[in-house]
């Protein structure tokens, strides 16, 4: 035990993003995610891969601090809870009421919301980031659009651009692929790409076990607890596949 | 016929009362409604207007005023329904079921037992006509600090309506506003009493604001559009009302003339 909180110590001074000895249980003694624990560093592409199941988004929402759990997620040794402004997240989009009574352009707004202050309201400003926002994504003309209108990707899209209105440190997206079209996807990689490459981290739950070598900088495989982490070279072998998804699914599974 | 309510409107102080009241209970339950629909929270806003009955009942045999008692009683309920949702494997809808119907019925009770002069089948339908000075005027107040509330922390209610999963991933409190909504919520209940009761004011909370929501892609759209439908109709309906003598109103008229 000692020695593994040294290599975590050691471990945080190197990586931006780490998450340490996460645990989850929903009733009593029955945990669904057991001591989870790996780091990665700053301005990568990260996936979070594993069977249905797993406890993918249990941890997402353990180490945003939205469930009861224990451990914590780290940025630059400070707790996540520290920092959550900082944080900018997804939930799936089968959580998100479409019905809603809200634009296109309102969605991203909210973006801006953990940069004002408690009684402030958007202004131009926060208007013209939003639609530069928009852009970016290629959804500008879809503005006032209510959003119950939009494709799964188109959506996916808007809810990318909120990430960037902003500015957040670490980008978690749950399941962002999940269903969208092959335009969506790619405008989206593309412009997670750029993020990366200017210092943010993401994180991000994926299903699609073919693209995961040309998207992820690091993965983290996970059933209930992590079975490999680290860069996708050396973490994302046939071994720790076999391990996570159990070895009749390896291979004809690969969605 | 109709033109009467004109004339009489201006020679009776009450049919003024009635007007300003129930116009500003359409209004404020319009806007406080449009959250309500928007959070699936429509069989809380019933429960709760049916909770405050053993409140007001209470503040009358301990002699407090029926408001303090009623936002206690509200308050509870909204407090039981959360508590029995989370610690049991009970739904929401059931859990409001129980809650309510025990909290009426007590009520009921608690109302017989206190031998007051008011009138249980006014609390429960309300009495338009029979609104003083002073229900105005507490009327006119809360809604004007419900209002207020919701003007100030519009920007917290829609996200925490809309998105409450990135609402607590940002580290906002959700359940503060969960119960900020459920404490104006009792707040419009009680003031209604008097003008709409407990019965008829989810009516009020709900229909105007499902109504907006068939027409709007923006919550303030929808809020404006509530608020103007909830004020229309209850306006439309004292109108109808005193002049078609329904449900009373003539019997009303002639005691208060009288």
């Amino acid at each position: 035990m000692l020695i593994r909180l040294y290599e975590l110590v050691v471990e945080r001074s190197d990586f931006i993003f780490s998450v340490a000895h996460v645990s989850v249980a929903y009733q009593a003694g029955q945990r669904v995610l057991d001591d989870a624990t790996f780091a990665f560093p700053a301005g990568s592409i990260n996936g979070l891969i594993g069977p249905n199941g797993a406890g993918k988004s249990t941890l997402l929402r353990a180490v945003l601090n939205m469930i009861p759990h224990q451990g914590q997620g780290y940025l630059d040794d400070i707790p996540l809870a520290a920092v959550a402004k900082d944080i900018a997240y997804v939930a799936q989009t089968s959580r998100i009421d479409l019905t809603f009574p809200i634009t296109v352009l309102g969605c991203v707004l909210l973006g801006t919301y953990p940069r004002l202050a408690l009684l402030q309201r958007p202004r131009e400003r926060e208007r013209r980031a939003a639609r530069s926002a928009l852009a970016e994504v290629d959804m500008l003309d879809f503005q006032q659009r209510q959003i119950g209108q939009l494709s799964g990707g188109q959506l996916q899209r808007v809810f990318l651009a909120r990430c960037l209105v902003q500015h957040a440190r670490l980008i978690i997206l749950d399941e962002p692929f999940a269903g969208i079209d092959a335009h969506s996807e790619q405008v989206m990689m593309a412009l997670l790409r750029t993020l990366a490459h200017n210092g943010e981290t993401i994180l991000m739950v994926h299903h699609d076990l073919k693209t995961v070598p040309a998207y992820f900088d690091n993965v983290a495989l996970i059933n209930r607890r992590v079975i490999a982490a680290g860069p996708t070279a050396t973490a994302f072998t046939d071994d720790a596949l076999r391990q996570a998804y159990g070895l009749a699914d390896v291979g004809g599974d690969r969605q | 016929m109709i033109s009467h309510f004109w004339t009489d409107l201006q020679s009776f102080h009450f049919l003024q009362n009635a007007l300003f009241t129930s116009v500003t209970i359409g209004i404020v339950a319009g806007v406080l409604g449009s959250f309500i629909i928007l959070r699936g929270m429509s069989l809380m806003g019933d429960a709760i207007s049916h909770s405050v009955l053993p409140g007001v009942a209470v503040s009358f045999l301990i002699g407090i005023h029926p408001v303090l008692g009623a936002i206690a009683f509200g308050i509870f309920a909204a407090l039981l329904i959360t508590t029995i949702q989370q610690h049991s494997v009970i739904k929401s809808d059931t859990a409001i079921g129980i809650t309510f119907s025990t909290f009426l019925a007590l009520g009921v009770i608690l109302i017989g037992l206190v031998h007051t002069t008011t009138n249980l089948f006014h609390i429960l339908f309300g009495n338009v006509l029979a609104v003083q000075d002073s229900d105005m005027v507490l009327t006119i107040i809360i809604s004007l600090i419900v209002l207020v509330v919701i003007l100030l922390f519009y920007k917290q209610l829609l996200l925490t309506s809309f998105d409450p999963a990135a609402a607590q991933a940002w580290g906002m409190n959700v359940a503060v506003y969960h119960y900020l909504l459920m404490i104006m919520l009792t707040l419009v209940a009680v003031v209604s009493m008097q003008s709409v009761g407990t019965i008829l004011i989810v009516a009020l909370l709900i229909t105007p604001a499902a109504t907006a929501y068939m027409f709007v892609n923006q919550l303030h759209t929808m809020i404006w559009a509530a608020a103007a439908i909830g004020g229309t109709v209850s306006l439309v309906g004292l109108v109808l009302g005193y002049s078609f003598n329904i449900a009373g109103f003539k019997i009303e008229v002639q005691h208060r003339l009288s």
